[in-house]
C-alpha cells in the first residue's frame, strides 16, 4: 500500500510526461487556429491614497490569457502581485481598465454580479489557506458547492477529497491538519466547483519545501486533468518555470518573460 | 437543498463546532429568567387573587336593585360556574326587649362560594371558621345585636311573621369588606326563609346579589356577558373593584414582580448583543470566503437571518421548559400557597418567553449579524480592511424598540414600562459617559502604574470603544444586582412597614359629636392612645358648575357610581399625612376664603372636575356649595381614615355630623369592645383585621417570591459578566501567548490579567454603585411611592463585588493562556 504522498508523486512523473506533450500541442494550436482568450486584461491602472499622496499599485497592464493556459506572475513584496490578483477575481476594483472574464467585463457588473461569477467560473487557493475554522474538511470543501445550490454537493465534496488524498481525514476540523493538509483541502474546494480560471496566491509560501512541492504536483496534475486555467502568483522561479508562460510584475508594471527556451526545456 | 435547508446545515455544523454556545446559552437563561418569572407571577398573581377573592365570598359580585333576570343565572350554568343569590335590606328585629333596626342577609345554603363564615357561640369568645351556613328557622347575628336588644344565643326574636332561634354569633363574613360603614348590626338567615317573612313587598328596598365563582377564564367571559347586556343597574364587582387596601397590595405585587422580571429581559438583551458581536466577529472570513466563493451579499443575509431565527426559536423554547419546570421547583420551595390551590398556568407565559426570546436575539443579535453581509471578499487577501462587524447604533433601534413594548406589556403598566425603558437607555448613556470619564482620568494618571499590572490597564485604554462597552455591560449588570440585592430588601421592608403593627384595626363610627369628649376619655381610662376622630358627613354630588349632574347624565361606569351614592364627606385643618397634593394647595391658616373643598383624583378624573369648578353637595335635606382649591392623591393601602372630600373647617358646620374614628386594639384587649359598646350603645365597631391579615399575608407572599424570582436575575447578570469577558477573549488569548512567546512569564501575564479585570470591576462597580443609588430612589419615589432609604452597603459591594467578581471571572476565563502551549493558541486564533 503506497502512502498518499508516494500515490501522488507516482502520479506526479506520469502526468509530466503527459503535460510536456500537452502543452507543445496547446502552442501548436493557439498558433493555427485563432483561439478567444479567456482572460482579457486591458489597460489596467489602479492607484490607492496615502499618507504620502497618491500611490500607483497597478500601471497599465495588459495581457491575455488562453483557456487551459497556466501563467505565473513573478516580482519582488509589494510589487502589486495579489492586487493585480484581486483585480483578476473581481475582489477588487481598479481604477480604471477592464477586466473580460469568459467574455464578459467583470467590472460592468455589481458586486453580487461578481460574487456568481466567480462562484461559477473562479477557484481560488491562498497562502493562508482560508479554511473555515468551524467547519470539517468535508464541510469546507461542499461550501462552495451548496451556495451555487449543486446537487449531492457531499458526494461530489468526498470525491474531490479522495482526490487529494484526504479521503480518510473528511471529519477532522483544520485546527487537527498539517499545513500541507489544509492546503489540499483548499485545492480540493477551488477545484470541487469545475472552475474555468483557478487564481493561486503564493500557495506554498505558508508550506516548508517538500510539502510545497506536493502541493504544486497537485495543482498541476488538477489543472490538466479538468483543464483549468491556472494563474499562479508565486515568488518560486522554479515553480513559475513549470507554467506556460510568465509574467513579472515590478513597481505595478507587468510585462511577460520571454519563454521559448524554458518552454523547450519542460 | 433550498435556502431553508441551507440555514439549518449551517447552523447545525456552527453548532457543533461550539461557536453558537454562548449566545444559545445566554438566550436559554434570559428566556428562562423571563418565562419562570412569567409563570410564577401568573399562578401566584391569579392565587392572590382568589385569596383576595375570599374576602368578597365569591370570584364576582353582581349587585342590583331588582331580581336578576334567568338569564345571567342560566350562562353561569352554561358556563359551569358556581353561583349563589342572596338578598339585602334593612328591616327590624323584635325581641321581647324591643326592636332593633338590623341589615339581613339572607343567602342560599352555599353562601359563600369564597372563604368560610367565622362564628361563635358566646360573646367575644375565639371565632370558629365554619364550612357550612345557617340553616332554616334560625338566624347568626352579630354581637352587638345582642347588646342592642340585650339578648343571648340560644333566644327566639321576630323577623316579620316568622321567629327565628339565634344559633351564634357572627364574627366574620365574607363579603361585608366591601360596605364598611353599615350602620345597623347585620343578621344572616336562609334564602329559603325569606318568604315565610313575609318582609318582602313590592316596592321593598332590597339590594339582590348573585355571587359567581369558578376558573378565571369563564369568569372573564361571565364578566364580558354581563357587560355586553349594557344593564346599568347591574353592578359588578372583582375584589380589585371593591377593596382599595387589596387592590394596592395586589397592583404592586404585580410591580415588585414585574421589576425583577424586567431586569432580566434588559440583561438578556445585554448579554445576547455582547454574544452576537463576538460572533460575527469570529465570523468575518467566514463570510469573505462565502462572498469568494460566490454568494451573494441576499444570499449572506438570509442565510444568517434564519438560522438566527432557528437558533432563535430552539432557545427561546428551551428556555420555556426550563423557565417552567424552574418555577414548578419555586413552588415547591414555596410550599404550599397558604392552602389555596395554585391555578394551572396559562399559556401566556409560554408566549411571552418566545416572544421575550426571538425579539431579544432578533433585535439584539441580528444587527451585528447581517452587518457581515457587507465583509467585501478582499478580506481573504488584505485582513486589514477594517471591523465589518460593528453595528451602527441606530440598527438597534429596531430591538430597542420592540424590547421596550414586550416590557411595557410585561409591566401592565405603560408608566412604569416606560420609567424602565427610559431608565434603560438613559442608564446606559450615563454607564457610557462615566466610562469614557473614568478612562480619560486612567490616562491622565498612567505614569504611575508600573508593569505588568501597568500592561494590563494599557489594555483598557488601548481598546477605549470595547472598555466603555464592557463597562457598560457590566456596570448595568452589576447595578440590577445591587438594587434587587440590596435595596429590593429595603423596599420589601419598607412595604412591610407601610402597614406597621399598630395600623388601625378596628373604626369605630356613628359618634355622636357629643359623644367625642367622652370616647376620649373612655379610651385614656382604658389606658388606650385616644384616636382621632374625624368628622363625617354623607352627602351626594348634585351640580358640578351649576349643571345638574345625576348618574343618568353621564356614562362613564365609575362616574355613574359616584353620582348614584352618597360620598363621605369630612374636614380638616390639616392634610393627612398619607395624602399628596397633586394639583393646587391645602389651605393655609391665612386663608379667607371659607368655602373651598379638596377632592380626591379618582373624582376629578371621572367627573372630570378642575381646580375652581364649583360643586353644590346635598346632605340630608341641606345643600351646600364648594370651590375645589386642590387635588390630592389618596394612599388608599394605608388602613387610615380617607375621604373623598374634604372641606375646609368651618363650610360644614351646619351640617349634620357624625364622627368615626380609626384605632388599633392589641389582641389581648378584645374586653375594651365589650365595655365600649355597653357604654356607647349607637356607636358601630367595625373589625378590618380580617382584612389587614390578608394583605400582611399578601405581602408576605410576594416577598418571598421576590427573594426566589431574584435568582433568575442574578443569573442573567453572570450571563452578561460572561459574555462581556467573552467579547474581548480571543484579543486577549492572541495578545498574551505572543507576548509568552516573547518570554513573557505566566506570573506576569496573570498579573496583567488581573490587573486589567480587577479595575474592569472597579470601574464598572464605581458606576453601578452611582446609578444603584439613583435608581433605587427614583423607584421607590416615584414608582413605589415609598420613603427612600440610603444604602451605603451599594458603594462597598458595588466596588468589591465589581473587581473581585469581574477579577475572578475574568482571569478564570482567560486562564487557558498560560495553560496551553502559545503555539497552541497562535494556531487556534490565527
Amino acid at each position: 500500500m503506497l502512502s498518499p504522498k508516494t500515490r501522488i508523486f507516482g502520479a506526479a512523473s506520469v502526468l509530466n510526461e503527459q503535460k510536456k506533450t500537452h502543452v507543445r500541442s496547446k502552442k501548436r494550436i493557439m498558433n493555427e487556429v485563432k483561439i478567444d482568450p479567456l482572460l482579457s486584461v486591458k489597460h489596467l491602472h489602479k492607484k490607492v491614497s496615502s499618507p504620502t499622496g497618491q500611490l500607483q499599485l497597478l500601471s497599465d497592464v495588459h495581457f491575455n490569457i488562453f483557456p487551459a493556459e497556466s501563467v505565473a506572475i513573478l516580482g519582488p513584496s509589494g510589487a502589486g502581485k495579489s492586487t493585480l490578483l484581486g483585480i483578476l477575481a473581481g475582489l477588487d476594483v481598479p481604477s480604471s481598465g477592464e477586466v473580460i472574464l469568459d467574455a464578459q467585463d467583470i467590472f460592468k457588473l455589481d458586486e453580487d454580479g461578481r460574487a456568481q461569477l466567480r462562484g461559477r467560473l473562479i477557484g481560488f487557493v491562498f497562502q493562508s489557506f482560508q479554511l473555515l475554522p468551524s467547519l470539517t474538511a468535508l464541510e469546507n470543501v461542499m461550501l462552495p458547492l451548496e451556495l451555487l445550490g449543486l446537487e449531492k454537493p457531499e458526494e461530489a465534496a468526498k470525491q474531490v477529497l479522495s482526490r487529494v488524498g484526504l479521503g480518510e481525514r473528511l471529519g477532522h476540523y483544520p485546527r487537527q491538519l498539517s499545513g500541507g493538509e489544509q492546503q489540499r483541502v483548499a485545492i480540493a474546494r477551488a477545484f470541487a466547483v469545475r472552475p474555468k480560471v483557478l487564481l493561486a496566491d503564493e500557495p506554498t509560501g505558508n508550506l516548508d519545501s517538500a510539502t510545497g512541492d506536493i502541493i504544486i504536483e497537485l495543482l498541476f496534475e488538477l489543472n490538466a486533468e479538468q483543464q483549468t486555467t491556472l494563474i499562479l502568483v508565486t515568488h518560486d522561479r522554479n515553480l513559475a518555470k513549470r507554467c506556460d508562460r510568465e509574467f513579472h510584475i515590478d513597481a505595478g508594471k507587468l510585462a511577460e518573460m520571454p519563454r521559448e527556451a524554458s518552454s523547450e526545456a519542460l | 437543498m433550498n435556502i431553508f435547508q441551507l440555514a439549518f446545515k449551517h447552523l447545525v455544523r456552527e453548532w457543533r463546532s461550539g461557536e453558537l454556545y454562548i449566545l444559545f446559552f445566554a438566550l436559554v437563561i434570559a428566556v428562562a429568567a423571563v418565562s419562570s418569572v412569567s409563570f410564577f407571577a401568573d399562578r401566584i398573581q391569579n392565587a392572590l387573587a382568589n385569596q383576595a377573592n375570599e374576602l368578597l365570598g365569591a370570584d364576582l359580585l353582581l349587585s342590583s336593585d331588582h331580581p336578576f333576570e334567568k338569564q345571567y343565572i342560566s350562562k353561569a350554568n352554561e358556563l359551569g360556574l358556581q353561583h349563589a343569590k342572596q338578598l339585602t335590606f334593612p328591616t327590624m328585629v323584635l325581641a321581647e326587649s324591643g326592636g332593633q333596626l338590623v341589615w339581613l342577609k339572607a343567602a342560599e345554603s352555599n353562601f359563600p362560594l369564597r372563604g368560610n363564615l367565622g362564628i361563635s357561640k358566646e360573646m367575644f369568645a375565639p371565632e370558629t371558621r365554619v364550612e357550612y351556613m345557617v340553616s332554616s328557622g334560625k338566624i347568626w347575628v352579630e354581637p352587638r345585636l345582642l347588646t342592642a336588644l340585650n339578648i343571648s344565643v340560644g333566644d327566639s326574636v321576630d323577623l316579620g311573621d316568622k321567629t327565628f332561634e339565634v344559633d351564634a354569633i357572627l364574627l366574620s363574613e365574607p363579603g361585608r369588606g366591601g360596605d364598611l360603614f353599615n350602620v345597623a348590626p347585620r343578621v344572616l338567615m336562609s334564602y329559603d326563609d325569606i318568604q315565610a317573612t313575609g318582609l318582602i313587598q313590592a316596592g321593598s328596598r332590597v339590594r339582590h346579589v348573585l355571587l359567581i365563582s369558578g376558573d378565571a377564564q369563564d369568569i372573564n367571559k361571565y364578566r364580558t356577558y354581563v357587560s355586553e347586556q349594557q344593564n346599568i343597574g347591574i353592578r359588578m364587582q372583582g375584589i380589585r373593584d371593591s377593596r382599595p387596601e387589596i387592590r394596592v397590595a395586589l397592583s404592586r405585587a404585580e410591580q415588585f414582580l414585574g421589576l425583577a422580571a424586567l431586569t432580566s429581559v434588559i440583561l438578556a438583551g445585554v448579554a445576547v448583543a455582547l454574544a452576537a458581536r463576538r460572533y460575527s466577529q469570529r465570523h468575518l472570513d467566514h463570510c469573505a470566503i462565502m462572498r469568494c466563493v460566490g454568494a451573494k451579499q441576499s444570499l449572506i443575509t438570509q442565510l444568517y437571518t434564519l438560522q438566527i431565527l432557528y437558533l432563535g426559536l430552539a432557545a427561546s423554547f428551551v428556555g420555556c421548559i426550563v423557565g417552567y419546570f424552574t418555577h414548578e421547583l419555586l413552588i415547591n420551595l414555596l410550599g404550599s400557597f397558604a392552602g389555596v390551590d395554585l391555578p394551572s398556568a396559562s399559556i401566556l407565559p409560554f408566549l411571552f418567553g418566545m416572544a421575550i426570546g426571538l425579539i431579544t436575539l432578533v433585535g439584539f443579535a441580528l444587527p451585528p449579524i447581517l452587518s457581515l453581509r457587507k465583509v467585501p471578499a478582499l478580506r481573504v487577501l488584505k485582513r486589514d480592511l477594517g471591523d465589518f462587524s460593528a453595528p451602527k447604533f441606530f440598527s438597534y433601534l429596531i430591538g430597542i424598540a420592540s424590547l421596550s413594548l414586550v416590557m411595557i406589556w410585561q409591566a401592565n403598566d405603560v408608566k412604569l414600562g416606560l420609567y424602565m425603558v427610559l431608565g434603560a437607555l438613559g442608564t446606559i448613556a450615563i454607564l457610557a459617559l462615566c466610562a469614557f470619564l473614568l478612562l480619560f482620568i486612567l490616562r491622565l494618571s498612567k505614569q504611575k502604574f508600573t508593569n505588568p499590572w501597568w500592561y494590563g490597564l494599557r489594555n483598557l485604554l488601548r481598546r477605549p470603544a470595547t472598555s466603555v462597552v464592557q463597562i457598560i455591560a457590566f456596570g448595568l449588570s452589576i447595578m440590577a444586582l445591587l438594587v434587587l440585592t440590596l435595596i429590593r430588601g429595603d423596599l420589601l421592608d419598607e412595604w412591610q412597614a407601610s402597614i406597621p403593627e399598630d395600623a388601625p384595626n378596628r373604626f369605630l363610627i356613628n359618634i355622636h359629636p357629643g359623644q367625642v369628649q367622652a370616647l376620649e376619655t373612655f379610651f385614656s381610662n382604658s389606658q388606650l392612645k385616644a384616636p382621632i376622630f374625624h368628622p363625617m358627613i354623607r352627602g351626594r354630588l348634585v351640580e358640578i358648575n351649576g349643571q345638574a349632574v345625576s348618574a343618568d347624565s353621564v356614562n362613564n361606569r365609575q362616574a355613574k357610581q359616584m353620582l348614584s351614592r352618597e360620598f363621605n364627606l369630612s374636614w380638616a385643618a390639616e392634610m393627612a399625612p398619607d395624602n399628596k397634593i397633586l394639583q393646587g394647595q391645602w389651605w393655609s391658616d391665612q386663608e379667607t376664603k371659607t368655602d373651598l373643598i379638596s377632592i380626591e383624583k379618582s373624582v376629578m378624573e371621572n367627573l372630570n372636575i378642575k381646580l375652581g369648578d364649583s360643586l353644590k353637595f346635598k346632605v340630608a335635606d341641606l345643600y351646600f356649595k364648594a370651590t375645589v382649591s386642590s387635588v390630592r392623591e389618596v394612599d388608599w393601602g394605608s388602613f387610615g381614615a380617607n375621604f373623598y372630600v374634604i372641606a375646609k373647617p368651618g363650610l360644614l358646620d351646619e351640617m349634620p355630623t357624625t364622627y368615626m374614628s380609626p384605632f388599633y386594639l392589641p389582641p389581648e384587649k378584645y374586653e375594651f369592645l365589650n365595655d365600649l359598646v355597653s357604654e356607647f350603645a349607637n356607636i358601630t365597631v367595625i373589625d378590618v383585621a380580617a382584612i389587614m391579615t390578608h394583605v400582611r399575608e399578601i405581602i408576605s407572599r410576594v416577598t418571598m417570591a421576590v427573594e426566589y424570582v431574584f435568582l433568575f436575575t442574578l443569573l442573567s447578570g453572570v450571563m452578561v459578566l460572561f459574555a462581556g469577558i467573552q467579547a474581548t477573549h480571543d484579543e486577549r488569548m492572541l495578545e498574551n501567548a505572543v507576548i509568552r512567546t516573547l518570554g513573557g512569564s505566566r506570573k506576569q501575564i496573570l498579573q496583567s490579567l488581573t490587573a486589567e479585570f480587577v479595575s474592569l470591576g472597579l470601574l464598572s462597580g464605581l458606576v453601578a454603585a452611582i446609578l444603584a443609588s439613583v435608581v433605587a430612589f427614583i423607584i421607590a419615589q416615584y414608582v413605589l411611592k415609598m420613603p427612600v432609604q440610603w444604602n451605603l452597603g451599594v458603594w462597598s459591594y458595588g466596588l468589591l463585588g465589581g473587581a473581585i467578581g469581574i477579577g475572578l471571572l475574568g482571569v478564570w476565563g482567560s486562564v487557558g493562556v498560560v495553560r496551553q502551549p502559545p503555539l497552541q493558541i497562535l494556531k487556534k486564533i490565527l
